[in-house]
């Protein structure tokens, strides 16, 4: 059985599709866990087989605890045995996962990027070393856990698809572990996702100052992009939110068009922009390393090019 | 306890603000406990030009690595390969075509 777990249900459809595809060339079964809902369309992604886990004593679902879900997940996997366990790479997915691994004395690769089953053996490819390069492992032990960043895998429904539904009630109350939760503070609605972003474009050490982010938001507007920026323009100068932050610490994005200006292009901000579709760079150094690491590159001062370009586009 | 991004230490227990994915999370735990923390937690601050030349001085000792078991084996590790066109462009305009042209492409 392989065994999808993600608290995020969109992240759960993603992972089920590719595990689909899997499960078909394994001749495995593809089993999944619905915390709160949607069990149906974890169906219709592919699980022949939910689990869906629901509060015994109340009718109202509690946000999910990473203890609670160790809990839950290891009381499966000593019941149904999966021989592979994938689990979104969310905040939570990625506390759960190491947890279980560790409980169960077996390996733990996260971030996957590729998967493949050659009969029950699971082989990842991963990131390593400051995103400079793949590796690819294989594991030793089973269950085979790894974790699967979001929006990796196209989902793909079939809704004709039949499966059964296991309803499991539970507690859902962690035993003895002695933490508390005090207060729950909502974050301030996020004006921004860049991870949904189909256009970014991204400030760099290039602009002299805060005030000129100015010609990047411009530029932003009126290509209906979001704006991104380099480690130095969030951590450093602290000029944008960490929410703008795009690279191995920061966010990794997938746009359908990046526009990286005045961005040298270390090699930790290309790897969070790998997976982009084009990439665009201005950058008034001819050796910066982002022109061997972009589709389109234009050497000049971007403080010439980029008021050009926006008043072009405007017109069009 | 994990991502905690604030920590205050009170009789016997501690207070964090947990940045979980949606939400900030304030929980206690009685010590002893394990907390993981973000980048947030603290600006590390420069060290004085006396404290950089004592650190010289200070002995360093060795420990040999553990050989851990992870359970995993690497199969291979290799250089990631950016297939990328690289064409560079001399005149705005044809950089303003190939934004109209991309922006198009993604709907």
């Amino acid at each position: 059985m392989i065994l999808i777990f993600s608290e995020d249900n969109e992240i759960a459809f993603e992972i089920l599709s590719k595990a689909r595809e899997l499960a078909e060339s394994s001749g495995s079964e593809l089993a999944s866990i619905s915390f709160g809902g949607g069990e149906n369309a974890h169906v219709a992604f592919g699980a022949s087989r939910v689990f869906s886990i629901q509060p015994r004593d109340s009718s109202i679902m509690p946000s999910l605890q990473a203890d609670t879900a160790v809990e839950v997940i290891s009381g499966l996997i000593d019941q149904y045995r999966p021989e592979t366990l994938l689990i979104g790479s969310t905040k939570l997915g990625r506390e759960v996962a190491p947890r279980i691994a560790q409980q169960l004395g077996v390996g733990c690769a996260t971030d996957c990027i590729d998967f493949s089953l050659d009969r029950e053996q699971l082989i990842v490819k991963r990131f390593v070393l400051g995103g400079r390069f793949i590796s690819t492992q294989k594991f030793l032990r089973k269950p085979q856990i790894a974790t699967v960043p979001p929006k990796k895998f196209e989902k793909k429904i079939n809704g004709s698809r039949k499966g059964e539904i296991i309803i499991i009630k539970t507690s859902l109350k962690p035993s003895g572990t002695g933490v508390q939760v005090v207060e729950t503070k909502k974050k301030a609605a996020q004006e921004l996702k860049i991870e949904d972003a189909n256009i970014i474009v991204s400030a760099g050490r290039g602009i002299k100052k805060k005030e000129d982010l100015r010609l990047i938001e411009e530029l932003a507007q009126v290509t209906g992009s979001a704006v991104g920026c380099s480690r130095s323009i969030a951590a450093d100068l602290k000029w944008l939110s960490e929410e703008h932050w795009i690279g191995l610490s920061g966010h990794k994005v997938k746009p359908k068009l990046y526009i990286a200006i005045g961005i040298s292009g270390q090699v930790q901000h290309i790897a969070g922009i790998r997976d982009s579709r084009t990439i665009v760079a201005i950058n008034n150094d001819p050796n910066a390393p982002i022109f061997k690491a972009c589709d389109y590159g234009m050497v000049g001062d971007l403080y010439d090019i980029v008021p050009k370009l926006v008043a072009i586009l405007k017109k069009s | 306890m994990t991502y905690a991004r604030k920590i205050e230490l009170t009789d016997g227990s501690v207070v964090v603000e947990r940045d979980i994915e949606k939400a900030y999370e304030v929980a206690t735990a009685k010590l002893p406990v394990l907390v993981t923390v973000t980048k947030e937690i603290n600006e590390p601050r420069i060290p004085t030009l006396l404290q950089i030349l004592g650190a010289s001085k200070k002995k360093i000792q060795d420990i040999s690595p553990l050989k851990p078991d992870a359970g995993i084996e690497t199969l291979s590790i290799l250089a990631v390969d950016m297939k990328r066109k690289e064409v560079m462009l001399k005149d705005v305009e044809t950089l303003a075509k190939i934004i109209i042209a991309e922006k198009q492409g993604e709907k």
